[in-house]
């Protein structure tokens, strides 16, 4: 239960010290704001970053709090406050953030106001054994308040907290076990982005058609989410996200291969080809930069120097780009297709369900494109040798990219562990043929990048010489890539994976594995 | 996570100030510090207002027997736990020779705090002891406080040549003079001097300050109840100093 909290601290402290000396300290006042990334991922730790400004100074302290109240770790970031983890000063803060927070941005929340009342209870020799602390948060704007009683435990002093948290219980009837009020407004902090971003067929008896219409749903409300955080430019992560949700949409489309022609499904088809396509040069752009942020910072301290203005170059690329296509994903074009296809999918208007053909239950249907698929790629995959041209693998890769697409589509039907273990193999497999192909098709632009920059006079021979590095570096670990296929091919190409997957394939529909 | 230590051989030139202080600035800065009070006299303890005993004592630090996690005590100061130290530390040359590899024993021991702290802090009585030999195997870096008189020069050459015989060329030396009064002659000949062959040394002084007696009194770090002083910056810059070498 959440405390209303209308008797004083100092009351409080008193009704529940026991031996202890409660010694208040004064009521203060701060003004900050909550960081989280999009997806939540302090708040899934149970952590919170706050950001408070320093009087007076052109920067904020930052400080990582948490579930217990405990600092992680704290440091002053000057201005512009930095969205990346590795834009932070090296230090315990960006130590800490930069596994957890990966890629990601951190987006502020609202301001929060936040009034904190305390007592230090302390024992004879003045050691603080525990604190009580009173905390109202109200969020600007909103009005949202939230307020709550905490006891804060200091290590090995354990036994003190407990006590006095179990008196408040018993004197005044409530817990201050729950989270504190800023937890709590941390927990909320862009709560509405937790809707999975992977849906995927549950009852693979069910009809086909009526089946792949839900999941088609779900998928076009993850469009239009990562559409309106591609145009606020959260992060590189909306847009992967949306290309994801694209591919995914495209891969149930080719499942849904009608007798006759079907206009919606071809409109359909064609909306989310062209969507693929335009979305492609800031995807490229965005993967370059997060290749030149990797590069930096394995880079020696003078390396570095020189990359800044490579790096500047591919942000300004990235900044047209991205402005090219915010116009489009804002157009009327894209809002009317995506429109008319959720139309298209609502229960009235969708007719293409009822095809006979997609009568069929889904798992059929989804397991015998997975073994076409398959049966593909071993062709595709058996006949490369170290010799072969590099067109073959990316070949490979788009079967292997298609292959996975509709596995996942009806992964939930599958018996979790056994599908787990069946993609982490075939991820392997993918992540080496994307290697060959991402090393090669960077490192070319790379050098296509050094040939304008040193034409317009906007990169001096260092600069020119660390694009040279960083393409050298891509080749090698292109060459490493390459010659690791035949180990990542052979578990895939087994019969023992074959006879896996055709039983996993029957497995949730009842036919004999 | 960085292992440093306040050491010296001779006594009273200010190692546990030092800890105490420095663990404190680098709290400030958001970093999470342990300190491990090892001086049998429990003076950093006794700072940080908590009591001088340890579970099992000395032996139950030194054997294993014991998680180190369990014996950490958190101070009034955000950012710093302490592990105590006991009477029975006295012994600690005695119970660290009963074990095996027993100079490598106090790496072996640190090593699972590696997630929970940024720095460990070990504050070490000034003797040249089997603790001492310890100490330097887990330690990245010793922070050496010293007094500007010839005598406490003598003690960090003895400490070099002791560093060199036992082959811990990876063992950092940050020698630093604390309590300058730059009134006297001496004091300010040494200090000036001193960096000509030690390039080492670090240049950040900590002036003589009767403040710093108050910390007895307060049981506080100076940044707790003088913050203004000048010694308290002293302390602050020191820091950021020993942070800059550390790289």
């Amino acid at each position: 239960m959440e405390p209303t909290v209308i008797t004083p601290l100092t009351a409080i402290a008193d009704a529940v010290r026991g031996t202890l000396d409660a010694d208040a300290f004064e009521p203060a006042n701060r003004r900050l704001r909550l960081l989280d990334t999009i997806d939540r991922r302090l708040a899934a730790r149970g952590w919170r970053l706050e950001v408070e400004p320093i009087a007076d100074a052109p920067a904020d302290t930052w400080r990582l709090v948490n579930g217990t109240g405990k600092v992680r770790a704290q440091a002053q970031i000057p201005h512009p406050p930095p969205r990346l983890a590795d834009e932070l000063p090296e230090g315990p803060l960006r130590r800490t953030l930069e596994p957890v927070i990966w890629i990601r941005s951190l987006i502020p929340g609202p301001w929060i106001t936040v009034t904190e009342d305390g007592a230090a209870l302390r024992d004879r020799d003045g050691k603080v054994r525990c604190r009580l602390v009173a905390q109202t948060a109200v969020t600007e704007g909103a009005g949202e308040q939230r307020s709550g009683v905490r006891v804060e435990p200091l290590k090995g002093y354990r036994r003190d907290s407990e006590k006095i948290a179990k008196r408040i219980a018993t004197r005044f009837g409530w817990s201050p076990s729950g989270p504190d009020a800023l937890t709590a407004l941390a927990e909320a902090l862009h709560a509405q982005s937790d809707e999975s971003d992977e849906p995927s067929v549950t009852d693979a008896r069910e009809a086909a058609g009526p089946a792949l219409r839900v999941v088609l749903l779900a998928l076009l409300d993850v469009i239009e989410r990562r559409r309106v955080g591609v145009i606020a430019d959260i992060d590189c992560e909306e847009l992967h996200e949306l290309r994801v949700a694209i591919r995914r949409t495209r891969s149930i489309l080719s499942l849904l291969r009608t007798p006759e022609p079907d206009a919606r499904l071809d409109h359909a088809r064609e909306t989310f080809a062209w969507l693929g396509r335009v979305t492609g040069p800031t995807r490229d752009l965005d993967v370059h930069i997060l290749a030149w942020r990797a590069h930096r910072r394995q880079a020696s301290a003078g390396d570095a120097a020189a990359l800044e203005p490579f790096g500047r170059f591919l942000m300004d690329e990235r900044a047209k780009a991205h402005a090219a296509l915010t116009r489009t994903l804002a157009t009327r074009r894209l809002a009317s297709a995506l429109a008319r296809w959720r139309r298209a999918l609502s229960g009235s208007e969708a007719t293409w369900t009822r095809f006979e053909i997609l009568r069929r239950p889904v798992g059929v249907l989804a397991g015998r494109r997975i073994l076409k698929l398959y049966r593909r790629a071993l062709q595709e995959g058996t006949g490369i040798t170290p010799e072969t041209p590099a067109e073959a693998l990316h070949a490979l890769r788009k079967t292997m990219k298609k292959l996975r697409y509709v596995i996942e589509i009806v992964r939930d039907v599958y018996p979790a562990r056994r599908v787990r273990a069946l993609l982490r193999t075939l991820r392997q497999l993918q992540q080496v043929l994307g290697d060959v192909q991402d090393m090669e098709v960077q490192a070319a632009a790379l050098r296509r990048f050094g040939q304008v920059m040193g034409d317009s006079g906007t990169a001096g021979p260092a600069t020119l010489m660390a694009i040279g590095a960083q393409a050298e570096d891509l080749e090698i670990h292109r060459a490493e890539a390459r010659a690791r296929f035949a180990e990542v091919f052979a578990p895939v190409a087994k019969p023992r994976f074959g006879k896996r997957l055709t039983a996993l394939t029957r497995s949730g529909i009842g036919a004999p594995e | 996570m960085k292992v440093l230590a306040s050491y010296n051989i001779k006594g009273g030139v200010g190692k546990t100030a030092s800890a105490v202080n420095l663990a404190f600035a680098a709290a400030r800065t958001g970093a999470r510090v342990l300190v491990i009070d090892l001086d049998p006299q429990g003076a950093a303890t006794f700072y940080f207002r908590i009591k001088p005993k340890v579970k099992g004592g000395g032996k139950g630090l030194v054997s294993g027997k014991r998680d180190l996690d369990d014996l950490i005590k958190g101070t009034d100061h955000d950012g710093i736990d302490l592990v105590p130290a006991d009477f029975s530390f006295r012994n600690l040359d005695l119970l660290l020779d009963a074990e095996k590899k027993s100079k490598k024993r106090l790496a072996k021991l640190l090593k699972p705090l590696a997630g929970e702290y940024d720095f460990i802090l070990l504050d070490c009585p000034p003797s040249v002891s089997l603790v001492s030999e310890a100490v330097f195997h887990a330690a990245d870096a010793l922070i050496v406080p010293l007094i500007p008189t010839t005598l406490s020069l003598r003690t960090y050459e003895q400490l070099q040549m002791f560093r060199a015989e036992e082959k811990l060329a990876n063992l950092m030396l940050l020698p630093f003079f604390s309590m300058v009064d730059r009134r006297k002659t001496m004091h300010r000949d040494i200090v000036d001097r001193f960096p000509d062959d030690h390039v080492e040394a670090l240049t950040t002084h900590i002036p003589y300050a009767s403040v710093v007696e108050r910390m007895g009194t307060e049981r506080a770090p100076l940044g707790v109840f003088a913050p203004r002083t000048a010694v308290a910056a002293a302390y602050e810059a020191l820091w950021a100093e020993i942070v800059s070498r550390l790289g």
